[in-house]
């Protein structure tokens, strides 16, 4: 039994959210998300949730880590100025492993840009945004159902591997309504409840995450951003620690990595072009396929929606198979730089960089790109 | 493009007139018909006065792309937003204009019908900019088989004014 509903991506993500058990909501209104806060202003405190309206993203973040550590699901949405306003906390987050969802419906920038005009320009600050070496998890709607499922699964995705997910939208996809399927219930992540002598930051072996002990119920339990060992008590000297703790940060996540990758694969097999894409450009990417099939080309797709870490495997396969890969994106070339990285000399990689004024990247646009490479 | 089989509509107007509503409305009915379906519509700076846009794709298959580069049907009810919705049409296409619209030179291959949707939902509110209007034009696409009559009137049913916004469909069903 499934039940169908007409939504904005902004309004699937906030639902999404719902059905995975967010409870805690704080955050700052800025477009193009607001309406993300807006619906769980009005769904949280119905439901026995919490939402607070901070007096900046600076606090918005910080009340997500203190939730969180509270025993709440906790999640906030923002956009470009907000998001790197967001950055120190989710470095703090990282650090001390503490899981939450951040949204960023990106918009263009840098500065206040065209304000609430889409972009995708936040791809990189989303992977490596914070300082020192660290790690989370970026996935990518690029349909409302997407926005939906997508943000069922950063939020069992922080919870399990505690640690902060960010699902990279932009305006396109939060204002575009489409249908959403929806099962009756989605999967919940609870989190294991430690034993008393169990330490909250160590592990044995990189695959298995520290249970994490709610605060205010009983367990004595030190929680830093400082370098710290196993217990959480603060090591800001040892250099063994110190490496120990960032690279179990970092291998906690690609361990667990089959357990959040998702990306689609259209016509690869055949393809004598390759077109690798995330978000809005990859909409244009699946219409763009059909338009050159029209003409005889055949058009393989990779539609991205993990974006960190990348999954891998389709890009190399798709290098190996065609005369070349596009890369439609609404920045001056992010994605391209990895999928350059991938593809490793295999093939050349083109890039198709639209910016400005909060348009789509049309079909066409990609289609004729193509029809050049295969010219 | 938007996928093979796929259909687009844009309503054009200007700030005020209802244009969002209108698309959404159409989109609600289309969706409620069991079509796959896809809205966008203006999100910015646009106010009372300036350039707004509802696009709406639907088809019996997921929308590939929602965006619309070309559609097969174009109304426009403001002679502001006219060069920017025919930047929209498909050729051939249809072309519906409110009377007030001077019709602009275009293909043979272009169906123009002009209807008097304003002068026929004006309200008496003061400085209305004929807010029923794009309402009007869902009535006349019913008729024309875009979408389901019932739909469309389940939907008005389930959004504020909707005896005001029944009387247009209707209105606009008999243009």
């Amino acid at each position: 039994m499934t039940a169908r509903e007409l939504w904005a991506g902004n309004i699937a993500i906030a639902e999404g959210a719902l059905a995975a058990g967010v409870d805690f909501y704080a955050g700052y209104p800025i477009t193009p998300s607001s309406e993300i806060m807006e619906h769980l202003a009005r769904a949280l405190p119905k439901r026995g949730g919490v939402f607070f309206q901070a007096e900046d993203e600076i606090a918005a973040i910080f009340s997500l880590i203190g939730a969180s550590w509270a025993g709440a699901r906790a999640m906030t949405a923002t956009s470009g100025p907000g998001f790197s306003l967001m950055q120190e906390g989710l470095g703090i987050a990282i650090m001390t492993e503490t899981p939450l969802v951040v949204v960023d419906v990106m918009r263009l920038g840098p500065g206040t840009g065209q304000a609430s005009r889409a972009g995708q320009g936040d791809l990189m600050q989303a992977r490596w945004g914070r300082h020192g070496d660290q790690h989370l998890v970026v996935l990518a709607p690029a349909t409302a159902q997407d926005c939906f499922d997508l943000t069922v699964l950063a939020v069992n995705t922080a919870e399990k591997l505690r640690v902060p997910v960010v699902i990279l939208s932009d305006e396109l996809i939060a204002h575009t309504w489409e249908p959403v399927k929806l099962k009756e219930q989605e999967e919940r992540w609870e989190r294991p409840r430690p034993r008393s002598q169990e330490p909250p930051f160590g592990a044995d072996h990189p695959a298995r995450i520290p249970p994490m002990p709610p605060l205010g119920k009983g367990f004595d339990v030190s929680v830093t951003g400082s370098t710290h060992d196993a217990w959480g008590v603060r090591a800001t000297s040892d250099p063994k620690i110190h490496r120990q703790l960032v690279e179990r940060l970092g291998q906690k996540i690609l361990a667990h990595r089959v357990e959040f990758t998702v990306y689609e694969a259209h016509g690869v097999e055949e393809a004598e072009v390759g077109i690798v894409a995330f978000g809005s450009a990859a909409r244009s990417a699946l219409a763009a396929q059909h338009l050159l099939a029209q003409q005889g080309i055949r058009a393989g797709v990779v539609v991205l929606k993990t974006l960190w870490p990348l999954p891998e495997e389709p890009m190399e396969e798709l290098a190996r198979r065609v005369q070349a890969l596009l890369v439609p994106e609404l920045n001056l070339g992010q994605l391209r730089l990895d999928v350059e990285r991938l593809a490793a000399g295999r093939c050349p990689v083109i890039g198709l960089s639209k910016v400005g004024g909060g348009l789509p990247i049309y079909p066409s646009e990609i289609a004729a790109k193509v029809q050049e490479v295969v010219r | 493009m938007r996928g093979p089989g796929s259909t687009a509509i844009v309503i054009s107007g200007i700030g005020g007139q209802g244009i969002v509503f209108a698309g959404r409305l159409l989109a609600r009915a289309l969706f409620a018909q069991g079509k796959e379906v896809a809205l966008r519509y203006a999100y910015g700076a646009e106010v009372m006065g300036t350039p707004v846009h509802s696009e709406v794709v639907y088809a019996d298959h997921p929308v590939a792309c929602p965006f619309v580069e070309k559609a097969q049907v174009v109304a426009v009810l403001h002679p502001a937003a006219l060069e920017e919705a025919l930047e929209k049409l498909a050729v051939p296409g249809r072309l519906i204009l409110d009377a007030h619209v001077a019709a602009p030179s275009l293909p043979a291959e272009v169906a123009v019908e002009t209807r008097p949707f304003l002068a026929r939902t004006s309200s008496k509110r003061a400085g209305d900019p004929g807010r029923f209007a794009p309402v009007a034009v869902l009535g006349l696409l019913a008729r024309q088989g875009y979408v389901d009559w019932n739909e469309l009137l389940e939907a008005v049913g389930r959004e504020p004014a909707p005896k005001e916004n029944e009387a247009a469909i209707r209105t606009g069903y008999e243009l």
